[in-house]
């Protein structure tokens, strides 16, 4: 027997056992019940036969109500025509019942479309008020299409109710379709008593929702009866504010939230709260607010329900969850180009170096994806810019990384699926081959020549060289890179050769100009260093026969060179008269004092040379600064970079100080310059003091005193590094940001930890203004070379951030757990009296020896040294800072050439 | 970063043009917006202007910021932004609701 039949033939035996105790008030209730339970069917049988047997009015009433609850629950399973044969049956067999059935019968008019019907009663002005109130009171519950009310025939046009409802369908549209005015929303023709009412509060509601006032909205929300029929919408508008997110949504309402696109009110609050968790590292409470928010969205936002499950997967991965966790509360994500896109980018940003290395493996994904999913093609723009990324990163990785990945990959694939392989992705010149070939272009082969320069032999550098000038023949920088690749391995007619071919292509080029100059003038001063008087004349007279840029500047640098070989020659009366002729042309005695100074040590025949002497005491300050610094912007122009003449670094120093000093910003910053390479970091110092207190050159003055500020004031560098960048980056100073980006790389940019980049400064954003004025404010008035011990950081060091600091302290702050070093920080952290402590020989040997070690460093490094021991820092931080400075990081072995700076966009 | 450091979040914001525009779009917004802000007067949003236009000018430029500028640890919310404004979908998804079964 089925559970159907069992279900309707239950009530039978239970009244036929019944009627032998209780008889028809047993019965009765038991019919009461099945027709509270809307077991209609078995209670309308019931309910006949008891009628049958018993036939009272009370019997009556009971099959009636059963008749009425048999037909709702017809109507509500959409059995109308059944519904409406049931209910013409019950009217014709109990004429009494058909008052009470009203409601019914208009419900299946309504049903039917016969609206004019159920409120043709209305019209009549005799209709009793309790009739009227009833059909009031349907409309009100159940009428819901305003333009059929608005249009009903059986009512005059000028009725209230089809005036209110046109109003009301009218507002209805207006305030769905765009932004409504307050006074379509007013609709003052609808009365508080209105059967229409509610439909007023909605209509309000839906404006105020729109206008995203959101109290209002569930302000008039609140005045919509439950019982209307507007309070359908009540639900979804409720979970589009956000305010309900437990509904389970029917699939209209899906829609609507959906074409609303106002979902995001729900979602909102799960995900802060989601984002909440996720700060708080705590497992469990992510785990199930990450399966709430995607719920949630799964409801009101399905269309981004992929991508968030994606964001929150690797969110979570990069909090510690594990993958196996996260994806069996929310499902496994689609793996798709934008999954691995911000998985690599999720690596990148978590700065270290095995993140990176990963990153690198996820940006190949991301290419195989898209590639996949026909987002680009293989050879596309696209795919050269990614190309170029991933070079940028490779290159910056310690090569050892990629072994260590092995083991400890997170989220390993099939490399072989396609692009590039392990070995392949090492290394970055395979990346840079890639990215130059699918898009050529000149800032490509331009990094790509930077890292072969720096990191491969000169044969493989000069074949990135080769294929740049193949790729873009007109380009004059990779023929001279040639000839300065050339002109280092002494191959002078190669580089000539080289030199022609960039004159063939652009003869007024200034760079090809200067580096013609420059090439004849390495020449005469490797000719002067051996000894070969004969060459250097010829080759001065091929440098007089160069064009004058600015008059007199070429002509007494061939002036200095016919000195040096007379002086050669031992010819005295000849160095008498070319130092004459010099000091004309310079206009300044010590201007040719410095060029002949510079350019002797050059060609290493300072002791062959006996310059004029000077009496700098005699010497007003501005002849002293002005003539040193003409010398050395020629120098400068010419590619030679001249030292200061030896000691003069105080008399410098104290011309400085005067009141008449009154020098322009290039003077000031070739002094600083030269003064940096001499290491009178004194005078540098002073130097950058006098170019910011001028205020038109800020970025290189910083720069200038990032350079010259000792080791120990390592932050302050990094102030002064990050604000030169900041303010070359809006002067749009490519040559200086490329500058200051290369100085920190080369002195610095050992593999840190920091960021993908190698270094902070370079990969950070462009620094705040209120931080930025702090620092020029601070750094200008820091006029006093710091001193070990008396001189204090400035403030603004403290607003750089914790996030590179490996303190404690920070780490604390930063609620890290301790590195692995942590411990020995703690024992290494001494205090200056430990060491009375020491053997009294042991300690005094340890520093004749380091003073042996700093007599045989150049005078900068050893002053910083120096520097360094006063305050009793840590003799092995003094040890790095030496001997690093001694042997350089192994990715800058060689210098760099004067390669022009790649571009530096994607660091802003 | 705290490095008290801002970026331009989305310069195609700041120059008001669709993410897909071209090149002449782009520059006309930027003309448009030289003339709304210009430096003498406005600095801080002329700098704003000019670093976004800088950015997008170039499509190799555009192209890295489209494929790099993506943050993976931004706040979830941002999923939410701009495409899910209230829209304004006509009375039809309204009255669906009214429609529908209970």
């Amino acid at each position: 027997m089925s559970r159907k039949q069992e279900r309707a033939e239950r009530p039978t035996k239970v009244v036929a056992a019944a009627n032998g105790r209780n008889g028809a008030e047993t019965e009765i209730r038991r019919i009461r019940e099945l027709i509270a339970g809307r077991h209609s069917k078995a209670a309308v049988e019931l309910a006949k036969d008891l009628h049958k047997r018993v036939g009272t009015a009370e019997t009556e009433t009971l099959l009636l109500d059963s008749y009425q609850c048999r037909i709702e629950d017809m109507l509500r399973l959409g059995m109308v025509v059944e519904a409406k044969i049931l209910l013409e049956m019950v009217g014709r067999r109990f004429p009494s019942s058909r008052s009470r059935m009203m409601d019914l019968q208009r419900e299946i008019a309504l049903v039917d479309g016969r609206l004019d019907e159920v409120v043709a009663p209305l019209d009549d002005d005799n209709l009793s008020p309790e009739v009227r109130e009833r059909i009031e009171t349907f409309v009100r519950q159940r009428v819901y299409d305003l333009a059929a009310l608005a249009g009903v025939p059986s009512l005059p046009r000028e009725h209230s109710l089809r005036m209110g409802a046109a109003a009301l369908a009218a507002a209805f549209q207006a305030v769905t379709t765009g932004p409504a005015d307050d006074r379509v929303a007013a609709l003052s023709q609808i009365s508080r008593r209105s059967a229409l009412a509610p439909w007023k509060a909605m209509i309000r509601a839906i404006a105020s929702f729109y206008r995203r006032e959101d109290d209002d909205c569930k302000k008039w929300l609140r005045l919509v009866p439950e019982d209307s029929a507007p309070a359908r919408l009540i639900r979804p508008l409720m979970a589009m504010l956000g305010t309900d997110l437990t509904s389970d949504f029917s699939a209209a309402e899906q829609r609507l939230v959906s074409a609303v696109g106002a979902g995001s009110g729900s979602l909102r609050p799960a995900l802060a709260v989601l984002e909440k968790a996720l700060l708080a590292k705590k497992r469990k409470p992510l785990l199930e607010a990450a399966r709430t928010a995607v719920t949630v969205c799964s409801q009101c936002c399905p269309e981004i329900r992929e991508r968030l499950c994606q964001h929150i997967v690797i969110r979570s991965l990069s909090h510690g969850v594990s993958r196996s966790e996260i994806c069996s509360a929310i499902g496994a994500p689609r793996e798709n180009a934008y999954f691995w896109r911000l998985l690599a980018l999720s690596f990148e940003h978590h700065l270290d170096e095995y993140s990176s290395a990963e990153a690198l493996f996820h940006w190949e994904y991301f290419r195989a994806a898209a590639i996949r999913e026909k987002r680009f093609v293989p050879g596309s723009l696209e795919d050269g810019v990614l190309s170029l990324h991933m070079a940028k990163i490779a290159e910056r990785l310690p090569s050892d990384d990629f072994d260590d990945l092995e083991d400890t990959r997170l989220l390993r694939r099939d490399r072989r699926s396609g692009g590039l392989g392990d070995e392949d992705l090492r290394s970055p010149e395979m990346l840079y081959e890639r990215a130059c070939r699918t898009d050529p272009h000149p800032e490509a082969f331009q990094a790509w020549l930077q890292w072969a320069d720096r990191h491969q032999s000169w044969r493989e550098a000069d074949q990135v060289a080769e294929l740049w000038r193949q790729a873009f023949p007109g380009d004059t920088r990779p023929v001279l890179y040639l000839m300065e690749s050339a002109e280092e391995r002494g191959a002078y007619r190669k580089s000539l050769q080289h030199l022609e071919c960039a004159e063939e292509l652009d003869r007024l080029n200034p760079e090809v100009r200067r580096a013609k100059l420059r090439l004849l003038l390495s020449a005469a001063i490797r000719h002067l260093r051996q000894g070969k008087t004969n060459l250097v004349v010829a080759e001065i007279e091929h440098i007089d026969a160069l064009p004058e840029v600015r008059p007199g500047e070429i002509a007494s640098l061939a002036t200095v060179l016919r000195l040096l070989c007379a002086a050669l020659d031992d010819d005295r009366i000849a160095m008498s008269q070319q130092n004459e002729r010099l000091q004309a042309m310079l206009g300044s005695a010590v201007a040719a004092f410095v060029l002949t100074n510079g350019l002797a040590q050059t060609a290493n025949m300072k002791d062959k040379v006996e310059s004029p002497s000077l009496d700098l005491s005699r010497l007003s300050a501005m002849e002293l600064l002005t003539g040193t610094a003409r010398s050395l912007a020629l120098g400068d122009w010419a590619g030679l970079a001249l030292p200061m003449p030896p000691g003069w670094e105080g008399n410098l120093l104290a011309a400085l100080d005067q009141p008449e000093c009154s020098l322009d910003l290039r003077q000031i910053l070739v002094l600083g310059e030269s003064a940096l390479r001499s290491g009178a970091m004194n005078l540098a110092y002073a130097l950058s003091a006098v170019g910011l207190a001028q205020g038109t050159a800020d970025a290189r003055f910083l720069f200038l005193r990032g350079q010259v500020l000792p080791p120990w004031q390592a932050e302050r560098r990094e102030g002064c590094f990050l604000a030169a960048l900041e303010l070359a980056r809006r002067d749009r100073n490519l040559e200086l940001t490329g500058k200051i980006i290369d100085q920190v790389r080369r002195n610095e940019g050992r593999y840190r930890g920091a960021d993908f980049l190698g270094d902070p400064v370079t990969a950070s954003g462009p620094v705040a203004p209120d931080l930025l004025s702090e620092i020029l404010k601070e750094e200008r008035a820091e006029n006093e070379f710091p001193v070990p011990g008396r001189s204090q950081l400035p403030k603004y060091v403290s607003k750089l951030g914790p996030e590179n600091c490996d303190c404690a302290h920070c780490r604390a702050e930063r609620e890290d757990t301790a590195s692995d070093w942590g411990e020995e920080d703690k024992g290494d952290d001494r205090n200056p009296t430990d060491f009375a402590e020491e053997p009294p020989g042991t300690f005094s040997e340890a520093l004749d020896r380091f003073a042996e070690i700093l007599d045989m460093l150049s005078t900068r490094i050893a002053r910083e040294q120096e520097e360094a021991i006063v305050p009793a820092v840590r003799p092995e931080v003094v040890a790095t800072g030496m001997f690093g400075s001694l042997r350089p990081d192994e990715r800058s072995k060689k210098p760099l050439k004067n390669l022009p700076s790649p571009e530096q966009g994607e660091l802003f | 970063m705290n490095r008290g450091t801002h970026r331009i979040s989305d310069p195609y914001a700041v120059l008001e043009v669709d993410p897909e525009a071209g090149d002449e779009q782009i520059r006309a917004a930027y003309l448009r917006k030289l003339k709304e802000y210009p430096p003498d007067r406005s600095p801080d949003e002329f700098e704003n202007v000019r670093d976004a236009y800088d950015l997008l000018r170039d499509p190799r430029r555009r192209l890295q910021h489209k494929l790099f500028s993506c943050d993976p640890d931004a706040p979830l919310e941002s999923l939410l932004d701009g495409a899910y404004a209230r829209k304004y979908a006509g009375p039809g998804p309204w009255l669906a609701v009214f429609k529908e079964k209970k």
